[in-house]
């Protein structure tokens, strides 16, 4: 049996995603300020506009809040992330999120895969592009060794 | 997919998009902001489903629950199927003890594979969905368009349907028909309502004794004679009388079993319709 009768599917697709949720993504701000990590409300715009493409290019569907908050909490106090770069690693970030949901089969939470993306990061030097190479293997494996550390 | 918007109420759109992302968030317990389209056409396809909306053509049920609260009529929804699986359950269990599953290997797995459904079957996020196979092909398909528990609920009436017309017959009669229609019927995924049905209707159309069963090639001669001297529309009619007749003279019960024999009998048209063209008698015998 196929799903039939579904209405309209690309209008709630084309919807976008729900707004960061405020207080959380406050708190996210108020912990990255403290490693001298701020955002403007133009690279939060831009943002979410990477967001909604990276949803459509890994066709998902958010109805939740959305992980910027959480992506933001789990890596500002990486030694190799500046402000510098902050936007564009979060971007990257976001998107490679998504992709490895999809990698994983979502097998993981979106807090068990983040706090495998982020043990992953430091364990390759803080490399994006090395972050991007990860299997989803050893994502799984970083997300045991995360949850057993 | 532009016009599915337009017929769409956007009132409506709006609340049962409300409602899916706290769908969502109880199909992944709250652990994912995100999920696959796929699920997400899944879970709004489960949702359709138990609202009792046509996502194509909301009509009159989409007007009700433009105005009604979605969460409630989920819940309302999600207990109907509840209650529905436990008649089709009972059912199931009646038909899988009756014995039927030994006239056939397809029947008898089928029965079997229904097992799985009370298992794998998702009342509360793919309850469209039919997680089992069903591989017995019943004389009257049931239509695609019916979906999770109501499809495994109308293949089963129409299974039990099938059965109390075989019972209408002695059991020696039923065999022989069986033996006569293919030797190596069990093995073969063949529907066994259809040659005691063809058969009864021609003798019935024969003035002959029904229960015997016993079509040979000199009622089929007869038959075939019979059906050349009428037109398609004659032909049509005589159909419908005769499976009236049948039922009448079985002592079917009146209701569903007639008007299944009724709709049978119907199908039998196009086929006797190319024998009186082409001469292929035996044809319209399953």
């Amino acid at each position: 049996m196929c799903e039939r009768n579904v209405p309209a599917l690309r209008a709630i697709l084309e919807t976008a995603p729900a707004p960061w949720e405020e207080k959380a993504l406050q708190r996210a701000e108020t912990a990255a300020e403290r490693f001298g990590l701020r955002l403007s409300p133009e690279a939060y715009e831009r943002l979410g506009e990477e967001r909604r493409r990276a949803l459509r290019e890994t066709r998902r569907l958010e109805l939740g809040e959305g992980i910027l908050p959480a992506l933001i909490l789990a890596f500002c106090d990486s030694p190799y992330l500046c402000q510098d770069r902050w936007e564009e690693s979060l971007g990257e970030l976001q998107s490679l999120f998504y992709q490895f949901k999809n990698e994983t089969r979502d097998a993981l939470p979106d807090a068990e895969l983040i706090a495998a993306m982020a043990r992953v990061f430091e364990a390759k030097g803080g490399s994006l592009t090395a972050l991007a190479m990860t299997e989803p293997e050893a994502l799984l494996r970083a997300a045991g060794e995360a949850r057993h550390g | 997919m532009d016009e599915l918007r337009v017929t769409w109420d956007a009132e409506l759109s709006g609340r049962l998009l409300a409602l899916l992302p706290q769908e969502t968030r109880r199909y992944t317990s709250g652990e994912s902001s995100s999920v696959p389209w796929e699920t997400a056409q899944s879970l709004l396809a489960s949702l359709l489903y138990t609202l009792r909306l046509n996502g194509e053509a909301p009509g009159e049920r989409g007007r009700q629950l433009a105005e009604s609260d979605l969460a409630e009529e989920l819940r309302r929804g999600q207990t109907r199927l509840r209650r529905k699986m436990d008649y089709a359950r009972r059912l199931w269990r009646r038909l899988a003890g009756s014995g039927a599953a030994g006239d056939s290997r397809a029947l008898g797995e089928t029965l079997l594979g229904i097992g799985e459904f009370w298992r794998r079957y998702d009342w509360r996020f793919a309850a469209h969905e039919v997680p089992c196979d069903i591989d017995y092909p019943l004389a009257l398909p049931v239509s695609e368009e019916l979906q999770g528990v109501d499809y495994l609920t109308e293949w089963l009436s129409r299974l039990e349907t099938e059965l109390r017309f075989r019972d209408a017959f002695p059991r020696e009669a039923w065999e022989a028909a069986w033996e006569r229609f293919h030797p190596e019927r069990y093995d073969l995924p063949l529907n066994l309502y259809e040659p005691l049905a063809a058969d009864a209707l021609c003798l019935f159309a024969l003035g002959r004794d029904v229960r015997a069963l016993a079509v040979g090639p000199e009622e089929r001669r007869a038959f075939a004679l019979r059906m050349e001297l009428l037109t398609e529309g004659e032909t049509e009619a005589a159909l419908r009388r005769w499976a009236e007749g049948l039922g009448e003279a079985l002592g079917l019960p009146e209701g569903r079993d007639r008007r299944y024999l009724a709709a049978y009998a119907g199908t039998l048209l196009p086929r006797i319709r190319t024998a009186v063209a082409e001469g292929g008698w035996p044809g319209i015998f399953p």
